[in-house]
């Protein structure tokens, strides 16, 4: 039997991560206007909330535009490489543990002894998607997009880098799943490392390319972007892999930071170990949900950065920072021991 | 250990398979008219003024590129420092503010220099 | 069996992907088919179990390099000019010298004799980030002293010659007088730097 659990978790996991990317766009869209005085989609089944069905529908009946000027081999690949990080990503991530059989089993893919870092690594790799979306699309409006996306995102993993290591230096361990134990064991990461944890967030909101730092696709100057060139289910490709990412950089940091699948006082209650375990998984999924309303939420209250205050943010401000909260640490600790 | 990975790999070709699956229903529905305008560069209705649109790019991202290099192999030796920092703290410390403060010295020059400037 | 097949897939389609990445004649594809190849490499890390390596193999030579190298092809001009001459006349000589020093590594490793070299103890430790971590705060502690400097010698060196250029075209540019022979002057620079 247990041969077959990395299987069902992989069902598990794709389900998961598939189903949320509608829900979370109606939520977007609903939620966006509630928090802008309107109603948002009512029209698609009650309250609209057949409303991603019949975006689906759209994606799926579309014509699909290749322009003349693209070029082509490089056009169709970047789509995909945007889902590919995404779904990469998605094998290395615990959500819980389980006891099954009179065993513990950590609900998770592969397991990997520098989850962190590879998932930092990994989506590293969404860059490439959007240089290349960018290069192929030979639209001035896509290329400029797409550059400034690159440099973003290459300056805003740092800082993201440099964030995690006050953890790992607390906590000694790059696996996820240790990390969330030593969390259980003491009080939450954000309470260990406050700063860490701001730096950590504001990076995963440049890494998904979200307001405030959506300058790769800011519709007001640049159409759309890198993919303005891109039509049909190719643009619902970049949308797919856009809102995975989103749901895994809430899910890093929640493991981070916000204690994992930590539910204060469960473990004190003496229920049985899967009950409490259940309940676990469900308050990881309940903190989830709060971030990716947080995501929405910071979408429709903050502008957009203009580009030099963007790299002067990233630079100037989160890198020294981050090196700041790296040596503080160590000071720390090297006190304490 | 290859196994574990073998999983993810599993599960990326089990994930691109059913978006192929999808992209295949769509290829299925759609419809197919191009005509010309639909296959000119999406300029908001203009007609482009040049046939390509690569140009020349601003140096300022190549500069960029450089220093984030730089600053991603650092990030990368830190990591094995840490790691161990509570079986050597005192070692640790030393060679991770020693470390830091070299690099700050670079990243003040940077910023002496310009080369932080996004003009 | 698994190692086996994961390695002669992932090293059939390194090799064809570095081939691929000198005949091909538009640059800026060269440089997706290097990323590529680098990624292959990380993969035959994997299978070697060496994870840590495979990661930074991902995060500085497809993350920053490859990224570093593709903003350079942007800085050109003939990104799409394909009928440019792909090789220069010092062909012969350089597949004369990397031919012979690809008989060198095979003559090496034909040699055998690897078991040994891997560990001393015959078993890779169970922590090996660890042992790395715990490598440089000992053995290697000037090593890595080192190293920290010279970060600070490439990033000083590379933004003095980065940001040299930079003035040096911006002046020729506004005290010219004459415009026509500003222009030719630029133009006749930028050639050169792309040459």
């Amino acid at each position: 039997m247990e041969i077959f659990y990395p299987y069902i978790f992989m069902g598990i996991l794709l389900v998961t991560w598939l189903t949320s990317v509608p829900v979370m766009v109606l939520v977007e869209r609903k939620v966006s206007g509630w928090l802008q005085y309107r109603v948002g989609p009512t029209r698609v089944g009650p309250w609209g909330l057949l409303q991603p069905i019949a975006d689906a529908l759209k994606f799926l009946s579309k014509e699909d535009v290749v322009p003349h000027h693209v070029n082509k081999w490089l056009y169709i690949f970047a789509p995909a490489l945007m889902v590919f990080p995404a779904f990469f990503v998605i094998g290395v991530i615990p959500v819980g543990i389980l006891t099954l059989g009179g065993k513990e089993i950590l609900v998770q893919i592969g397991h990997t002894n520098i989850g962190i870092l590879y998932v930092l690594a990994v989506s590293s790799l969404v860059v490439y998607s959007i240089t290349f979306s960018a290069w192929a699309s030979n639209n001035k409006y896509s290329l400029l997009g797409g550059l400034r996306s690159a440099a973003q995102m290459m300056s805003y993993e740092l800082p993201m880098g440099l964030s995690i290591l006050g953890t790992i230096m607390l906590v000694g361990s790059l696996r996820l799943e240790d990390i969330v134990n030593f969390q259980m064991n003491s009080a939450w990461g954000i309470v260990w490392q406050p700063l860490g944890a701001l730096i950590f967030i504001v990076t995963a909101f440049a890494e998904t390319n979200r307001l405030p730092f959506d300058l790769a696709e800011a519709e007001a100057e640049l159409v759309g972007g890198y993919h303005t060139e891109y039509s049909s289910m190719k643009f619902a490709m970049f949308f797919l892999g856009e809102y995975c990412n989103m749901l895994t950089a809430s899910v890093m940091i929640t493991l981070l930071f916000l204690g994992g699948w930590n539910v204060p006082f469960v473990q004190g209650m003496n229920l049985e170990p899967l009950t409490q375990q259940v309940i676990q998984i469900a308050g990881l999924a309940l903190k989830v949900v709060f971030l990716m309303f947080f995501f929405v939420w910071v979408r429709w209250t903050l502008p957009r950065f203009r580009y030099d205050q963007l790299m002067n943010f990233g630079w100037k401000t989160l890198i020294p920072l981050a090196l700041a909260n790296v040596v503080i640490t160590a000071i720390v600790m090297a006190i304490v021991s | 250990m290859i196994e574990n990975y073998t999983y993810v790999l599993m599960f990326l070709i089990g994930g691109s398979a059913m978006v192929l699956v999808a992209m295949v229903i769509s290829w299925a529905l759609r419809p197919s008219k191009p005509s010309k305008a639909k296959l000119t560069p999406y300029e908001c209705g203009e007609i482009p003024a040049q046939s390509d649109s690569y140009f020349q790019f601003n140096i300022r991202y190549y500069l960029f590129g450089l220093l984030f290099v730089i600053f991603d192999v650092e990030v990368i030796l830190f990591i094995p420092l840490v790691k161990v920092f509570n079986n050597w703290p005192a070692v640790a410390f030393i060679e991770l503010t020693f470390f830091t403060v070299i690099l700050s010295i670079g990243l003040y020059y940077a910023w002496k220099k310009g080369a932080l400037e996004w003009e | 069996m698994g190692h086996a097949v994961a390695f002669y897939v992932f090293g059939i389609l390194a090799v064809a992907l570095a081939l691929a990445t000198i005949l091909h004649k538009n640059i800026f594809k060269s440089a997706t088919f290097m990323a590529g190849m680098l990624f292959c490499l990380a993969a035959l890390f994997i299978t070697l179990d060496a994870e840590f390596l495979a990661v930074v193999q991902v995060l500085v030579y497809i993350g920053a390099i490859t990224m570093l190298i593709v903003f350079a092809i942007m800085l050109t001009t003939r990104i799409n000019d394909e009928t440019r001459q792909k090789f220069n006349s010092q062909l012969w000589i350089s597949s004369l010298a990397t031919l012979g020093f690809l008989s060198l590594i095979i003559s090496v490793v034909l040699r055998g004799g690897w078991g040994g070299v891997v560990t001393e103890s015959g078993s890779l430790p169970p922590d090996m980030l660890g042992a790395i971590g715990t490598a440089l705060l000992s053995d290697f502690i000037l090593a890595f002293d080192v190293v920290s400097i010279l970060l600070l010698v490439a990033l000083i060196g590379a933004l003095h010659i980065a940001k040299q250029d930079d003035r040096k075209l911006y002046v020729q540019e506004s005290f010219v007088d004459d415009e026509s022979s500003a222009v030719k002057n630029h133009v006749k620079e930028t050639e050169e730097m792309h040459v």
